[in-house]
């Protein structure tokens, strides 16, 4: 019994939806910003689920989905080696990554 | 998907921006790295010349394969300038109808104009900035600038959403690096930060309705026989829209209220536009110029790139016919940016945070604006030029604005209203510009602002959105009133010992002739209006 | 072009501004030069408008002298100025007045006067531009166009209170005219479905809505109507929209107020008469009478508060809100007496209004007070401004054979026999009237009849600047006054059309 048929699509895109409103949670709720950063992994997983899925289930004879799940990855990678880099510099000259602390700008 | 030989010409102009950042880039390494100022200037010098005449050169180049600037004739009898004259005419070729990388670029008007304002704002933005130099390593400021444009251009082409994707990070990677730029001031450093949570938070939401509206095409598909379609392609997705069922439309409106939330943060639409105070404020003045003024522009026209090629069949309507479909997100967005923004924009007292919000509710303009593209097709094409005329208009005055802000800023006038008093005497240039894009912005006749405002506000109307343009016109009269707390102290207040503000001669000309730009559109409407149209009808 | 194959009307708006640009550029040092120039091109259109009214032909209605360029033709937008029997007079006072508020600039002095005297000449040019527009954006882009000169006017060079005045003025009329675009756009798009031509000209629009090509819904026109009436009656300013008119004038500095008791004020009349009453004579016979209460609360209100201020601008200011009503009262009485009578009291008001604005501006610079109580008994030592002041006075409050009596008379009769308003609204109104009488000629005892004060100095009287200017106001004076048939001739026939329109639409309901 192959996978698509012990596992209905609907569960998986649960999933998937699942874990977008936790990383989106996290986003809100999260004080740090690496905490945030987090959040935002989980939400583009999330979209790679949801893509991986539709691509497997729907059709699987193209490669469509699969190659823009490839590219999330591949950019996640990117934002989150600009993310880190941007928090390290705010740490220099703040000395904190907590969101709240930033308070530099008025508004 | 493959590249073919002939897609060259037709992303000639974003080649040649790729090109042109490795070239910035790499031509760096051949300037004397030293640390002392003088050294630094030079190659500041070297990076800003170098990209200033590949932009102006990759903006002609743009001119001319649009047709815009003189149309090369057909193969006539052979010459010696025969060989020349055919390879301009393989530039010209490149609106052919299928669009490069087979539809999944939209090589049309829309783009052709796409590609001239956003190269056009990288080019006054490096113009500006070549002046007041980032004092980190400045090729790569300019090489930032030209993948962000270069990201620009193929978001505002996209017919597909991996390359909508892609494009959308390669503008909004380099701008989260070019916002927190000059990482030694703390003010900088958090406005790169706030954008970029801010934008890596919208990019996942758009993703999550891109992946939806992937999903729906795919459920749909049923490829039998013929060539295998490409389910992320806008045209897939348009014709998988127009045979969902019912609970398929819901996923439907679900991925298009995501991806519009997720685009929305570019535009900085109310409430997605919490980053756009600080960043403005934070970020390096150009920078600034360049979010407000690119950014946006190229955010614009990804959505009617996603809303009227991938969902032209939930476009609904906002006015008396229902209230449906994206046309009604947009016009509560639109209610929302125009209500909140200016209402922001009132208790400021740094002239760059008021402009921030002033330009927020310009995004609700744009949102007004996008409202009847879903609409049949004479006031649809009416309503797509009053949009490019608006870009256009708004392009202009938000570089004006910003960029008179950033030379002060040079110049060491702090950033509080009150800095500005006397700046009738203390640089009448400066104030002419930023009196000019100001009463533009306010819509004061008979400024470019107006004619655009006016224009936006009759598409609207005519889509049956009355009560919005009435909303919107009340809007501008608190718009009034900020603008004015701008332009009083310039005019109404004395210099007192305030010193004079000096500017550098390319700057100056620059803005000079952006508020030239903003009368002459203002009083000849025509010629832009011709272009505009022309532009929405190349298809 | 037109029937002369010359531009004229244009050049009257063009002059004003080219003059403007010509000071601007004049070098700082240059005051002569400046000064020069402002005047020659200032009396450069008051000689167009000369001419315009040489070269108008009295006996037809219409707009004649027309010169049309397309401007934006894919909006149907086109530049198209002329003149009819209703502007003709109107530039003329425009015209008239510019010479006499750059005289008032120079004689009060101050800073910036080259900025002064081109933001004076370019007010002169919008303001003609938006009497003689017949296209509506046109005429919305000239109207806006005259909000910023005047704000400058205000804010720069006015009086104590002169930021706040000038950002209400602005803020108020700005948000007026807002509510007029949106009528504009109403107007075009139902003109445009209706007819499939989308055109903003305003002969055409009329023609369409007068001969049913374009056939508006009830409640359509009201609500259009309403967006229009907004907008003229913040310009007025209509009770109860008036309070930025009092702040402006109080705080405006003496040439500004020439221009604005004078003429800016007469852009929201000269707007209900072309838009409201002519486009839609339905709506304006439906709200004529209310609009009629409002005026007449107008007259009396301004009448009353005038008659207990101190300050002669506030005075004069209130007197103004009150003439205004009168003005409305006779547009509303929609027939040929009423609107004559309206056009003549804009153009008699604007006059003696902006002339005793000036005698007050001398007086307050000589004594450093706008206060009657700090004057007293100065006709011995200004004989001079006293009679001229007098003059003045008495035109204001309709002496026969003056030019306010003329205005004042013939917007009573039309009113009376209105069969939209009637002899309540008239004899309620004289009582403003008597009003008017009454706190004139108590401000005009308390400054120069009774003893003189001893706390003031000897006051000098009127200099050769000063004496020129009020004898150019003095002049068309005496002539209304005596002669109003010049005027009533060239009005007639434009007049009588839109009468008999209205007279139509009316009967055919």
């Amino acid at each position: 019994m192959s996978m698509i048929d012990a596992v209905p699509l609907s569960w998986v895109l649960t999933l998937a939806a699942i874990l977008f409103c936790i990383g989106l949670f996290g986003v809100i709720v999260r004080r740090s910003l690496i905490g945030v950063l987090f959040g935002v992994e989980l939400m583009l997983n999330a979209v790679n689920i949801n893509l991986i899925a539709f691509w497997r289930y729907l059709e699987p004879n193209l490669v469509a989905g699969q190659v823009f799940a490839l590219f999330i990855i591949t950019i996640a990678a990117a934002e989150a080696a600009v993310g880190l880099a941007m928090v390290i510099a705010v740490y220099r000259t703040r000395r904190t990554i907590v969101a709240d602390d930033m308070r530099n700008l008025q508004g | 998907m493959m590249f073919q030989i002939s897609d060259v010409p037709r992303l000639l102009p974003e080649l040649m921006l790729a090109v042109l950042a490795l070239l910035v880039l790499g031509s760096d390494v051949l300037e004397r790295w030293a640390d002392d100022p003088a050294a630094r200037r030079e190659r500041g010098r070297a990076a800003a010349q170098l990209t200033g005449i590949g932009l102006g050169l990759i903006w002609l180049v743009t001119l001319v394969q649009g047709g815009l600037a003189f149309t090369i004739a057909p193969a006539g009898a052979a010459g010696p300038l025969d060989a020349l004259l055919s390879l301009g005419r393989n530039l010209q070729a490149g609106g052919a109808e299928r669009g490069a990388l087979l539809g999944a670029f939209a090589t049309d008007g829309i783009t052709v104009m796409a590609r001239l304002l956003l190269i056009g704002a990288a080019l006054v933005v490096a113009l500006l900035a070549g002046d007041h130099l980032p004092d980190a390593h400045p090729a790569e400021f300019f090489t930032l600038l030209l993948l962000a444009t270069l990201g620009m251009c193929v978001m505002a082409a996209a017919q597909e959403l991996i390359i909508a994707f892609v494009a959308l990070e390669c503008s909004s990677i380099a701008l989260y690096v070019l916002a927190g730029y000059s990482a030694r001031q703390p003010a900088a450093a958090e406005a790169g930060m706030k954008y970029l949570l801010f934008g890596v938070v919208s990019s996942a939401v758009l993703l999550y309705g891109m992946s939806l509206a992937y999903g729906v095409t795919a459920s749909i598909g049923g490829a039998d026989g013929g060539p295998p379609r490409v389910n992320t392609s806008f045209a897939a997705i348009a014709e998988a829209v127009r045979v969902a069922d019912v609970a398929q439309r819901g996923a439907v409106m679900l991925a298009v209220t995501l991806m519009i939330a997720g685009v929305a943060y570019k535009l900085a639409l109310v409430p997605f536009h919490s980053w756009a105070p600080d960043v403005y404020q934070g970020a390096s003045p150009t920078v600034a110029a360049f979010l407000a003024a690119a950014s946006k522009t190229a955010g614009v026209f990804l959505l009617v790139r996603v809303l009227t090629a991938a969902f032209p069949d939930v476009a609904g309507a906002a006015g008396a016919n229902g209230f449906t479909g994206w046309a009604a997100l947009l016009a509560l967005l639109a209610l929302s940016t125009l209500v909140l923004g200016n209402l922001a924009a009132l208790p400021q007292d740094v002239t760059r945070r008021l402009l921030a919000y002033s330009s927020i509710s310009h995004a609700g303009f744009l949102a007004l604006a996008l409202l009847p593209l879903g609409g049949a097709a004479p006031l649809r094409d009416a309503a797509s030029a009053a949009l490019l005329y608006y870009l256009v208009v708004a392009l202009i005055g938000s570089l004006a604005a910003f960029g008179a802000l950033a030379a002060l800023q040079a110049a060491g006038v702090a950033d509080r209203l009150e800095d500005l008093a006397g700046l009738r005497q203390r640089n009448p240039l400066l104030a002419a510009v930023l009196t000019i894009a100001i009463a533009s912005m306010a819509g004061l006749p008979p400024l470019a602002g107006f004619t655009a405002k006016f224009a936006v506000f009759v598409g609207a109307w005519e889509a049956g959105a009355a009560w919005l343009v009435v909303i919107a016109l009340v809007t501008t009269v608190i718009a009034l009133a900020y603008y004015l707390r701008v332009l009083r102290p310039i005019w109404m207040q004395p210099a007192d010992d305030r010193p004079t503000v000096s500017v550098a001669p390319v700057t100056a000309v620059t803005l000079a002739l952006a508020a030239l730009a903003l009368i002459a559109l203002g009083v000849l409407p025509g010629p832009l209006w011709q272009l505009a149209q022309a532009a929405v009808l190349a298809r | 072009m037109n029937q002369i194959g010359f531009p004229l009307v244009s050049l009257a708006i063009a002059l004003p501004a080219l003059g403007a640009l010509l000071v601007w550029l004049t070098p700082a040092s240059q005051t002569r030069v400046a000064r020069g120039f402002a005047m020659l091109s200032a009396l450069g259109a008051l000689a167009t408008a000369v001419a315009l009214v040489a070269r108008f032909d009295a006996s037809q209605a219409g707009y004649q002298l027309v010169d049309s360029v397309a401007w934006v033709a894919a909006w149907g937008l086109s530049y198209t100025v002329s003149v009819d029997g209703i502007s003709l007079w109107l530039v003329v006072l425009t015209t008239l007045l510019t010479p006499v508020s750059l005289m008032a600039s120079w004689n009060a002095g101050g800073a910036h006067p080259r900025l002064q005297q081109a933001l004076l000449l370019l007010l002169a040019g919008a303001m003609t531009g938006v009497f003689v527009a017949q296209d509506m954006l046109l005429f919305y882009v000239f109207f806006e166009l005259t909000l910023v000169p005047t704000a400058l006017l205000i804010g720069i060079w006015g009086g104590d209170d002169r930021r706040r005045a000038a950002q209400t003025f602005l803020v108020y009329t700005f948000a007026g005219s807002v509510v007029m675009l949106v009528g504009i756009v109403g107007l075009y798009q139902a003109h445009g479905v209706q007819t499939g031509i989308y055109t903003f000209d305003l002969a055409t629009v009329l023609a369409s809505l007068q001969l049913g090509a374009v056939q508006l819904p009830l409640e359509t026109e009201r609500m259009l109507f309403a967006a229009f009436l907004i907008a003229f009656a913040v310009k007025l300013p209509l009770w109860p929209f008036h309070s930025w008119l009092t702040t402006a004038h109080t705080a405006a500095p003496s040439s500004g107020v020439v221009d604005i008791a004078g003429m800016v004020i007469k852009i929201g009349a000269y707007g209900l008469i072309r838009f409201n009453v002519q486009l839609f004579p339905q709506a304006a016979a439906w709200a004529a009478p209310a609009i009629g209460v409002l005026a007449v609360i107008g007259v009396l209100y301004g009448g009353w508060i005038a008659f207990g201020q101190r300050d002669m601008k506030r005075i004069l200011a209130f007197a103004t809100v009150s003439h205004l009503g009168l003005i409305v009262l006779g547009i509303f009485a929609l027939n040929p007496q009423g609107l004559s009578g309206a056009l003549l009291q804009m153009i008699s008001s604007g006059i003696t209004t902006g002339a005793l604005f000036l005698i007050v501006g001398m007086l307050a610079a000589r004594r450093d007070s706008r206060d009657v109580q700090h004057f007293g008994g100065i006709w011995g030592q200004a004989p001079f401004l006293g009679s001229i002041a007098l003059v003045m006075v008495l035109a204001s409050i309709g002496l026969p054979g003056l030019s306010g009596f003329i205005g004042e008379f013939t917007i009573m009769l039309g009113a009376w026999i209105s069969p939209v308003l009637g002899w309540t609204y008239v004899s309620i109104a004289v009582i403003g009237v008597v009003l008017a009488a009454a706190y004139l000629l108590r401000m005009f005892r308390l400054v120069f009849m009774g003893p003189p004060r001893e706390a003031g100095a000897p006051l000098r009287d009127a200099n050769t600047l000063e004496s020129l200017m009020l004898g150019v106001l003095l002049v068309p004076t005496l002539v209304i006054g005596l002669y109003p048939n010049a005027l009533l001739l060239m009005m007639e026939p434009s007049v009588q059309q839109i009468a008999q329109q209205i007279g139509q639409t009316l009967a055919s309901r």
